[in-house]
């Protein structure tokens, strides 16, 4: 599951290269000012409702850019576990809460009961990261816990006297600790508009667990987007081959005649050469 | 030597050194010998046991399989790297499946530390008004929570859980796994291993099967549709449930701690996954190793051919390694066959020295006991005359025949040795007098000095005799007491009778040696 790199989680990979490139092209283009939301001069000043749907599409903070591509890439362990389409799906069909939930709140709600003072919210996925952090607290087990103290305590004393002080008390982190801590700093960035990104985003993840949103549960995206169509097509013609393998009991004929080569016998446990490989043995005269 | 037929010079040098030993041993025929030492493949300690001991209805040397040969055959054609090793070859090594050990639950209390319990207070209460909040609106208008909550089955839906799964010892989770299967899928007929990734891996090794693992993922779009069509199919239960195919199936949820680490472990990164792990000798005595692994939805048809395929190459060395084990297990018994010969033999030796001191212990505890009975009769016999000795010099003597009739006791005594003898004897003698003159009656009639004889000490004298008058038969007993008159009347006719006549009959012979 925790295996390196984007094997088998294209859409992670497309949300970390996307997170990076689209923070590039917006510092380049010098557009960075156009995502975050300011209720006040942009919305009740000069009526830019538009970036109510624009805010989440860029982060324009390196730290915040840094930070949201660690936990993207911790958060592709999620995608691992539900396959790509379903969590292309959870993505697109969150998208209208996690989008237009937050400026709604601030405007509607936190801005007129804090009378003005909370203004602002900063641009980024934010809430998309805060959804996927909600399901991967519910879906993944950690693996091992660990406890931190001030004092070394010995387990025997450990369950025969209790610790009265506060300080002597332990805390107990499992291996899914450390996950939380990038969208943490996340959240906390920009303190009051992120945090509130930061749980409308939980709370959508929660929602979406708890089968709440109408629609989200169900619905899937079409299978070519993350590639499923054609892998599916490859699938076919690869199991109609080994048939055909099986079929011919060990001796290569047809179209499997050039790919087995004949050198050693049928008997060999045969490799699966690509074209180019083919060819170049050809060349070689091996073939 | 060569007498018997049986060609020594052919025998090599250690045969004709262990011939040598055992006709040493045995003081066998030599024709005799080659025989039994050929059964014993010249193994000249367990053909000596055999030879006392008598050779085995089954022979383990018989049994135990020829050697195989443990070298790997290389054919130079077949084993030349092709040019483009650094694909083939890294496709053909076997990744190595380690074990996988989850961290027992009671190391760590799951208890929530203050200080955080404290800063998420405000949150849980916020939470729990809403959650009760929103069931209360739920409540009101049913049909509200029926359009929130579309399709899907209900199992499914409270399945999923918001706070995680609770962590169970390996042995539950299985369990649970079980369960929860059932529940969703129906009941089946899949094997599935009930206890920790753990136990599986190590039955597996020690058992050379083969250990599939399925990692389920309930969140996962295909895993439904794989676990129907696929892992329930007829096909591929008949397959793992076959006997002759050594599959030991181990499930899990990677909602599970034990499987997610699992998962991990075996570089799963796509499911429904599949992996098939086997004892791999070719990489070192104790390595496993995955055979392959099935990950994506696959067709039943697709899935068996598979695992057979993955199986295959497998095949070879584990059979290899199964006939290795039977050959130590071989090596095994004929070791402890010796072991036990040995044992027999010690056995026997000591049982037979145990008997032999037994024996010497018994025959001088006779000795012993014949020459105290011995000394003790002699004593008696020392003791018996000196007290006659004693008692005839206390006797009265016989009184005169002119006494007074009255006063006179006419006895006639029939000696055990059948000569008869007349005495007078006072009226008012006891009757003890009677038979202490009796006793004495040899002493008496060798007419020996008996004056300086004394009472021999710790003497308790017994009569080994009876005064019996015959018709009718009247046994006047010394121990009755009372006097000669009043016991027997003016004259009798007595015989004496001999009680000691079946025990002893070394006095009569002295009484007739003396006579």
């Amino acid at each position: 599951m925790i295996t390196s790199g984007f094997t088998n989680a294209p859409v992670s990979r497309f949300l970390v290269f996307g997170t990076v490139i689209g923070a590039l092209v917006a510092s380049l283009t010098d557009t960075r000012y156009y995502f975050h939301i300011q209720v006040v001069p942009h919305f009740w000043g000069y009526a830019q409702f538009w970036r109510v749907g624009v805010w989440q599409l860029v982060f324009t903070n390196s730290t915040e850019v840094l930070f949201a591509v660690l936990s993207f890439y911790s958060l592709r362990v999620v995608e691992r576990l539900w396959g790509s389409r379903k969590f292309a799906s959870f993505l697109i069909s969150t998208l209208p809460y996690t989008t237009l939930l937050p400026p709604l709140i601030l405007t509607f709600i936190l801005r007129p009961l804090s009378f003005g003072r909370i203004n602002h919210l900063p641009a980024g996925p934010t809430p998309i990261i805060f959804a996927l952090l909600a399901n991967y607290y519910a879906a993944i087990p950690y693996t091992y816990r660990y406890k931190l103290s001030p004092y070394s305590s010995s387990p025997t004393s450990q369950t025969t006297s209790t610790p009265t002080s506060i300080w002597s008390k332990s805390l107990t982190f499992t291996s899914k600790s450390t996950t939380y801590l990038a969208p943490l700093q996340l959240a906390l960035s920009q303190f009051p508009g992120s945090v509130l990104a930061a749980a409308v985003g939980w709370a959508v993840g929660t929602a979406y667990r708890r089968d709440l949103l109408p629609g989200a549960g169900s619905w899937r995206v079409p299978g070519w987007i993350v590639g499923e169509e054609s892998r599916k097509g490859f699938e076919g013609l690869r199991a109609r081959l080994d048939a055909e393998r099986e079929r011919e009991g060990g001796l290569s004929t047809g179209i499997l005649a050039g790919e087995t080569g004949g050198a050693h016998g049928g008997a060999r446990q045969r490799q699966r050469r690509t074209l180019g490989e083919m060819v170049t043995e050809q060349f070689r005269g091996r073939g | 030597m060569a007498d018997a037929g049986v060609d020594i010079a052919q025998l090599t040098e250690d045969q004709q050194l262990a011939l040598q030993q055992f006709t040493a041993v045995t003081d066998q025929e030599i024709k005799d010998a080659v025989p039994l030492l050929q059964r014993c493949q010249w193994n000249v300690q367990i053909a000596i046991a055999r030879f006392f001991d008598g050779e085995p209805a089954e022979d383990p040397l018989a049994a135990a399989p020829p050697p195989h040969d443990i070298r790997r055959q290389e054919t130079l054609l077949a084993n030349i790297p092709t040019p483009r090793s650094s694909t083939s070859s890294s496709r053909r090594l076997i990744e190595t499946a380690p074990r996988v050990v989850p961290q027992p639950e009671n190391h760590v209390t799951a208890q929530a530390p203050l200080i955080l319990t404290l800063l998420l207070a405000p949150f849980n209460l916020v939470y729990s008004l809403f959650s009760k909040l929103f069931r209360f609106t739920g409540w009101l208008f049913p049909p509200l929570m029926r359009l929130f909550s579309p399709g899907g089955t209900n199992t499914a839906a409270s399945r999923r859980t918001t706070s995680g799964r609770k962590a169970l010892n390996p042995r539950d989770t299985a369990a649970r796994f079980v369960r929860e299967f059932e529940e969703e899928y129906g009941p089946n007929r899949l094997p599935f291993f009930e206890n920790g990734y753990a136990q599986a891996f190590d039955l597996a090794k020690k058992n050379l099967q083969f250990l599939l693992v399925i990692l389920v993922s309930p969140e996962h779009d295909e895993m439904a549709s794989f676990i129907r069509e696929t892992l329930l199919s007829q096909e591929v239960v008949d397959f793992i449930r076959d006997p002759s195919n050594n599959i030991i199936l181990w499930a899990g949820n990677v909602q599970d701690s034990e499987a997610y680490q699992v998962s991990t472990s075996l570089n799963c990164t796509k499911f429904p996954f599949a992996g098939l792990i086997v004892h791999t000798p070719q990489v070192s005595s104790t390595a496993m190793g995955v055979a392959t692994r099935i990950v994506g939805p696959t067709p039943p048809t697709q899935f068996v051919t598979k695992l057979r395929q993955a199986m295959q190459p497998h095949l070879e060395p584990l059979n290899r390694v199964r006939a290795q084990r039977t050959e130590q297990q071989a090596t095994r018994n004929i070791r402890q066959e010796q072991d036990s010969a040995y044992e027999r033999s010690l056995a026997k030796d000591r049982e037979r020295a145990r008997k032999k001191k037994e024996e010497a212990a018994l025959a001088a505890a006779a000795e012993k006991e014949a020459l105290a009975r011995q000394r003790a009769a002699e004593l008696y016999a020392q003791n018996l005359a000196q007290w006659r000795k004693w008692r005839a010099a206390s006797l009265p003597p016989e009184p005169p025949a002119s006494t007074d009739a009255k006063d006179i006791v006419r006895i006639s005594l029939r000696m055990p040795n059948a000569e008869r003898v007349v005495r007078r004897f006072a009226a008012a003698a006891d009757i003890e007098e009677l038979y202490a003159f009796v006793e004495c009656y040899d002493v008496l009639r060798s007419g020996d000095d008996v004056g300086d004889a004394e009472e021999p000490e710790g003497f308790v004298h017994e009569y080994a005799f009876q005064l019996v008058s015959p018709m009718p038969r009247v046994v006047f007993d010394v121990k009755d007491g009372g006097t000669v008159r009043e016991r027997i009347g003016r004259s009798g006719n007595l015989i004496v009778e001999r009680l000691d006549l079946d025990s002893g009959d070394e006095e009569e012979g002295d009484d007739e040696d003396e006579e």
